[in-house]
């Protein structure tokens, strides 16, 4: 019966998506979608709800027991808690701009959190150097190939690299050197990312779009076996 | 946005055979064979290992959400914590979106229940971690303290996922990762054991449960390839009188019904 329901549910979801999209002009059902969109906001928040009870489970239960970093998650609860209180006085009291509780939301979310985000974030110049350490070390032929193509690539990219070959722009209206200009490091970086790599990503994109397209029907009609959606 | 009647034709021409193989399939009509999978089989090689150390795997579904990459993952997931079931293995599960949380939570303990080791799985581990950096620092840092054996990547990545595949590497983890973004692609291949690619992440599902009906969607997928394989030849022929003979009558006529 559970199953049943759920199939029903799902095909007439994604019918309702589905030709929304495909009938032309402002028909009928796309007036619904706002609507429609408003209930599966409805879902969202409380499948939210259900994260922050998760939440609080975890760390909640690491605080009581004082197991091992259990400081870490009380400064959660708290940072939870302190951002969720703030955010809501400064919404529902109308606080204009400059206001103490704008500051103090300010000071949470600009000068705290962000710049968290940013230190984060930063960790990726080192690690893209380590992993491209592995990557470029020439093993075989490939690799060689490979090497080659990011160091044309990387020059092309910053205008140091670019200033290398810069000079062969002046043969550009030569009648007989003209094809000098068209090997300068910046051109070929163009060249081999627009074309190559273009080619490459596009290949993988149409399979990608193809294979999206089958999993979407096989949960749109319910065909998919051997899953977990298949028991649900 | 709508769509366009041309789009609403290869709509049907490249579902029509994905439908069609797939009830032939489960009619029983015809074997059909699928290449091994390097990364798909490492899995439970993955797990495996996992086993032998005795030590906990990482199944991240990185920022994916309510979307096809998000249920992909997630029967991918449940794959793999039916694995770590079977082999009594702990299996943590760091979720960025609230509303892939819940079908996370119920794909993992309903592997442990399928296996009758209900008392094994953990409502904790399935965790809720919020913001994409908050989630990369947050899955850094369980990798690290729980020094995970094995570590899987399915799903939808941003900029977190070099950061998240080079902590798994740190820590010694054999990692398989598996993205249809084909910006993280290179990041995973460089440092992952194995990567599944575009079109292998969606078609994971069939590979691993061999079910007749799935196996029959990616003879359907293949053939939406050669379709399209042959359209792009067809579409190059017709770019290339274009440019050539732009005044050949039905270049512009056939360009016009293609945008209508």
């Amino acid at each position: 019966m559970r199953r049943n329901i759920i199939i029903i549910l799902t095909f007439v979801g994604g019918l309702y998506y589905f030709l929304e999209f495909v009938l032309p002009g402002e028909t009928g059902i796309s007036k619904l979608i706002v609507e429609i969109g408003k209930v599966t906001l409805a879902i969202g928040a409380c499948a939210f709800l259900l994260g922050v009870i998760n939440l609080l489970r975890l760390h909640g239960t690491r605080v009581v027991l004082r197991r091992s970093g259990w400081h870490n998650s009380a400064a959660l609860i708290v940072a939870l808690f302190v951002m969720l209180i703030v955010h809501l006085v400064r919404y529902y009291s109308h606080a204009a701009e400059g206001d103490t509780v704008w500051r103090i939301y300010n000071l949470l979310w600009d000068n705290m959190r962000v710049p968290l985000d940013s230190t984060i974030f930063s960790l990726l110049a080192f690690y893209i150097v380590s992993a491209a350490y592995r990557s470029f070390r020439i093993k075989s032929g490939e690799a060689a190939v490979m090497m080659a193509a990011a160091v044309v690539v990387m020059l092309g990219q910053i205008p140091t690299g670019q200033e290398v070959t810069l000079w062969l722009k002046g043969y550009e209206n030569d009648p007989g050197l003209w094809w000098l200009s068209r090997i300068r490091v910046d051109t070929i970086r163009e060249w081999l990312m627009q074309y190559w790599n273009g080619a490459a990503q596009r290949g993988i994109l149409f399979g990608a779009a193809i294979g999206g397209l089958a999993m979407s029907l096989r949960i749109w009609l319910s065909l998919e076996r051997g899953s977990f959606f298949d028991r649900q | 946005m709508h769509a366009t009647y041309t789009m609403l034709i290869l709509t049907a021409v490249f579902s029509a055979p994905i439908v069609l193989y797939i009830l032939r399939a489960r009619a029983g009509k015809g074997e059909i064979y699928i290449r091994p999978i390097a990364g798909l089989s490492a899995i439970d090689e993955a797990v495996g290992r996992a086993t032998e150390m005795g030590r906990p795997v990482l199944y991240s579904t990185g920022l994916s959400w309510l979307s096809i990459e998000g249920l992909c993952s997630v029967a991918i997931l449940s794959h793999v914590a039916r694995l770590a079931a079977k082999y009594d293995l702990r299996i943590i599960v760091p979720v960025n979106s609230y509303l892939l949380y819940p079908i996370a939570e119920e794909a993992v303990r309903e592997a442990y229940a399928d296996a009758g080791k209900l008392d094994l799985f953990k409502a904790e581990d399935v965790i809720f971690i919020p913001g994409q950096f908050p989630y990369a620092a947050g899955v850094v840092g369980i990798m690290h303290r729980e020094r995970v054996a094995a570590t899987f990547f399915f799903g939808y990545f941003a900029a977190e996922s070099l950061i998240l595949a080079e902590a798994g590497s740190q820590v010694g983890a054999i990692q398989v990762a598996g993205t249809p973004d084909i910006l993280q692609i290179p990041f995973f291949i460089t440092a992952c054991d194995y990567t599944i690619i575009g079109e292998e992440f969606y078609a994971a599902t069939a590979y691993l449960t061999h079910e007749p009906t799935m196996i029959g969607s990616l003879r359907g997928q293949d053939i939406g390839k050669m379709i399209l394989a042959t359209l792009t030849v067809l579409l190059l022929v017709f770019g290339l009188l274009m440019a050539f003979a732009p005044n050949v009558f039905f270049s512009n006529w056939l360009l016009d019904l293609l945008l209508r």
